[in-house]
């Protein structure tokens, strides 16, 4: 016997990956997500304009050599502003689903777990928070976050959009864990901990969370394409990013009225926040076929 | 599952990016402007082979996103309610196209006896309701009754100066005052027929639902949610009008939907058009539209008191910060270049702001702002704001930075503010912008409103007087009428803007019957508040009404909520 197995000299995470390259989709999306990061992160170098500098005297030109995605209607140029709104969105984006995944997770995890009384006040709370309706409490929070006058959570800083989506948003989640939870606790390798003296929380953070992170990585990054369009909603209503800071959820709202005379204002931030949560969802899609043990890779 | 779904969603994508591109024609050109006050009153009725001789017949179609509920005047409580019922309501008067008042009903302006108090109305005699019945004095006097009830949503103000109403007999009209009540006109501006019903149960008339008038058309159908059918009043007063058969009100999803029905010809005409929505209709064929100044102004009104929500009853007690110094408001207003705005903004279709008063038999001109940084920094310097490092000016460790309030989901209002916050930037003011849903905006003290409560430095909306600036300069200027807790938040004086002279001019000309002594005290108010800068007036604000070429004689009335106004003279050419 000297040809060892294939299986033998993976590690997980090697087999992972294999898998992971095979979906095509996730593969090409990753790139796309890889190179949108870039140039974001480098939008100073690649913008060529200021974002804020308006023209007034050059409104709605369409997408040129000077101003690549043409101008908005202050005579800002698309393509900078673009560059600059993806740094905010894509933050939001990703501290929203951060705050959402952890609580959720968490919420998830402890209800499964102990059920009994814990799993029925943690589910109802869950479908309490399902059940009220999303703008009231957005409007609420908003009128709570600006009586705390506290200078972080005032309007233009994104942290309290971020808590504010994340909050509303763990509900799937939470849901998601739980349900893994539940059949994972009364597997063998669970009790073999148990019956070893493992205490609970050596349970739930090392073998359970472990298992459950295929689902929490699914509704992550459907969360991350949520929170970048829920963004623009939240300055709607007067906290959040307000203008003239361009983020992509405001650059699209209120275009509607320019699509016709000026389609590339409402298309080019729609592209942008099409393609990225296209990408994400395909990502979300090969990691989950790449996690799932079970799962016969297409 | 999820691959099927993002593909059909990059399928529908694309579907929307092609149809887009295909029907766009990109342009900025301003749209092509008609008749932006047209003053023509009648049509020129010539000879059969004149292309502009009224023709009669034809099914007109208005369009609206709104829906009226009830289209009895005493009930109405939005725009739409109002603009719907003129198609068949009258009044003794009307203002015309110059903003004045016209006899209608009445034979000519009533006489007023040497008090002011007695005014008397001499009808005009054989007018008939469109169900046949005569219109006399009764009407008037019940109409008054209906007003007076407490069912009523009309505003009593004027009213419950009324202290006796007499018919001498079926043609005259005498109106006994209590005191002089100087905008009597606007009082005698509707009627409701007598038959309609009684007062106590006004809720509940038939009426409510199927209205009748003396207007040149009669509500025949009404299908909620959908369309109202109006037909010709058989008993109309003039000859061979209305020249329309049928006039249709289709209720519409959407302003966006409607602008695309006008272009494919679905509808003739769209009610409530926007200054933002005129490059959109720039892009139609054969589409046009109508406007008219309305009075009032998009402003910018200037918080004089502390800007934490105490609400002070005298804002020199507790002054703004930055606000109340006189030196400050007269730099922002130099730093405004107000005819920038009105140029590209409103794409040339709008005055800038100059006056309270701009319109209307009561209108004030004032000599326009001046647009000039450096004038704007040179008063800046001399009250004691020094430029800081980032280019905002500071004084004494505080910033010279602001923020301006308005209504979120107003492209206009967007484009606005940052296009202020820019020119402010450039004298070194630091402009914040914060938007709030209107409700919000809009709330009252009693549910933390921020205009009543004066937590606000800079507040972006529009409003103006009507035709009689009597109410609205005295709720909007006059010291009576700052919001505050002791007076349950009434009042829109949310500046807390006192002038002891304007005070003493408003309270004056309320009580003066002679006109011209009234518009002299109103333009010396007009003036004073320009000298004192409690708001800036950045432009005069238009009702727009867009509608296809064929739509013939459409014309916009200077009291802006009664579309149908000029209804009788309305055709269609073929």
């Amino acid at each position: 016997m000297t040809t060892p197995t294939l299986s033998a000299s993976q590690s997980p995470w090697q087999l992972f990956w294999r898998r992971f390259r095979k979906h095509v989709m996730a593969m090409f999306s990753l790139f796309l997500m890889g190179l949108i990061s870039l140039l974001i992160a480098f939008a100073p170098l690649l913008a060529t304009q200021d974002p804020m500098k308006q023209n007034l005297r050059n409104r709605f030109q369409p997408p040129s050599a000077a101003h690549w995605m043409g101008t908005d209607d202050l005579g800002r140029d698309l393509w900078t502003r673009i560059l600059y709104g993806g740094r905010i969105s894509l933050t939001v984006g990703m501290l929203a689903m951060a705050v959402s995944v952890v609580l959720g997770s968490l919420i998830g995890l402890f209800s499964g777990y102990y059920g009994g009384w814990i799993d029925s006040l943690l589910m109802r709370l869950t479908e309490i928070f399902l059940s009220i309706p999303r703008l009231f409490v957005l409007i609420a929070l908003g009128m709570f976050l600006r009586s705390l006058d506290l200078p972080n959570l005032q309007a233009g800083s994104f942290f309290p959009i971020a808590l504010v989506i994340g909050t509303l948003s763990w509900m799937g989640t939470a849901r998601m864990v739980r349900a893994s939870t539940l059949a994972l606790r009364e597997r063998e390798f669970v009790q073999a901990c148990r019956a070893l003296g493992g205490s609970d929380w050596r349970i739930l953070f090392q073998h359970i969370l472990p298992n459950v992170a295929s689902p929490i990585i699914v509704s992550a990054t459907l969360g991350l394409s949520g929170a970048i369009i829920s963004e623009s909603g939240l300055s709607y209503l007067g906290f959040g990013v307000q203008l003239p800071t361009p983020t992509w959820g405001n650059m699209l709202s209120n275009t509607q009225s320019q699509m016709t005379t000026a389609p590339w204002t409402a298309i080019f931030p729609g592209m942008m926040i099409f393609l990225v949560v296209i990408s994400i969802n395909y990502i979300g899609d090969g990691l989950r076929d790449a996690l799932d043990p079970r799962h016969t890779p297409r | 599952m999820r691959n099927r779904n993002a593909f059909l969603f990059l399928m529908l994508l694309i579907a929307f990016l092609l149809s887009a591109c295909g029907s766009s024609t990109p342009t900025s050109a301003p749209p092509a402007s008609t008749a932006p006050q047209s003053s023509s009153t009648e049509p020129p009725a010539q000879a059969s082979v004149d292309p502009n001789a009224p023709i009669s017949g034809g099914t007109l179609i208005f369009g609206t996103p709104q829906e009226p509920a009830i289209l009895n005047t005493l009930l109405t409580s939005s725009s739409i309610e109002d603009a719907v019922t003129s198609l068949f309501v009258e009044g003794l008067v009307q203002v015309n196209s110059n903003g004045e008042y016209e006899a209608v009903l009445a034979e000519e302006l009533p006489t007023v006896s040497e008090d002011g108090l007695v005014i008397t109305w001499k009808l005009r005699k054989g007018i008939k309701f469109s169900n046949g019945a005569e219109f006399t004095c009764e009407d008037v006097r019940f109409t008054l009754e209906g007003v007076m009830s407490d069912l009523s949503q009309v505003s009593t103000s004027g009213y419950r100066d009324i202290e006796m109403l007499e018919c001498p007999d079926p043609y005259t009209v005498v109106a006994t005052f209590s005191e002089v009540y100087a905008p009597y006109m606007r009082l005698f501006a509707y009627i409701v027929p007598r038959d309609a019903g009684t007062v106590d149960e006004m809720e509940t008339w038939a009426y409510n639902q199927k209205p009748w008038g003396t207007g040149p058309f009669v509500l025949e159908e009404w299908t909620p949610g959908d369309h109202l059918t109006f037909v010709r009043n058989p008993y109309y007063r003039e000859e061979g009008k209305p020249y329309l058969d049928k006039v249709i009100i289709r209720i519409l999803p959407s302003r966006e939907v409607g602008i695309q029905l006008l272009g494919t010809g679905e509808i003739h005409a769209l009610w409530d058009v926007t200054e933002a929505d005129l490059p959109a209709l720039a892009n139609l064929q054969k589409v046009k539209y109508a406007a008219t100044v309305t009075g009032e102004n998009e402003l910018l009104v200037l918080n004089f008191g502390i800007n934490d929500g105490s609400a002070p009853a005298d804002p020199s007690a507790a002054p703004h910060p930055i606000l109340s110094d006189l030196r400050v408001r007269q730099a922002i207003q130099y730093a405004i270049d107000k005819q920038q705005i009105a140029d590209t903004l409103l794409y040339q279709n709008v005055k800038p702001g100059t006056t309270v008063l701009p319109a209307g038999p009561f209108a004030c001109p004032q000599p326009a702002s001046e647009f000039n940084p450096e004038k704007a920094k040179a008063l800046l310097e001399e009250a004691g704001w020094k430029v800081g490092a980032d280019g905002i000016r500071e004084k004494d460790g505080l910033r010279l930075s602001l923020k301006i309030n308005s209504t979120s989901g107003n492209l206009l209002r967007e484009q606005t503010e940052q296009v202020l916050a820019e020119m402010l930037k450039a004298v070194g003011i630091e402009l914040t912008i914060e938007n709030l849903p209107s409700d919000v905006f809009f709330a009252g003290g009693e549910s933390d409103g921020l205009r009543d409560m004066g937590k606000f430095d800079i507040l972006m909306y529009t409003t103006g007087p009507g035709l009689d600036p009597d109410s609205h300069l005295y709720s909007n200027y006059t010291s009576y009428r700052i919001p505050t807790l002791e007076n349950d938040w009434s009042g829109a004086n949310f500046s807390r803007y006192i002038n002891q002279d304007v005070d003493q001019w408003i309270d004056e000309a309320a009580v003066t019957t002679d006109f011209a002594t009234r518009k002299e005290l109103y333009c010396k108010v007009a003036a004073q508040i320009n000298k004192d800068i409690p708001r800036i007036y950045l432009y005069e604000r238009l009702s727009i009404t867009a509608h296809r070429e064929e739509f013939r004689n459409l014309r916009i009335s200077p009291s802006f909520v009664d579309f149908a106004w000029g209804a009788q003279d309305w055709w269609l050419s073929k």
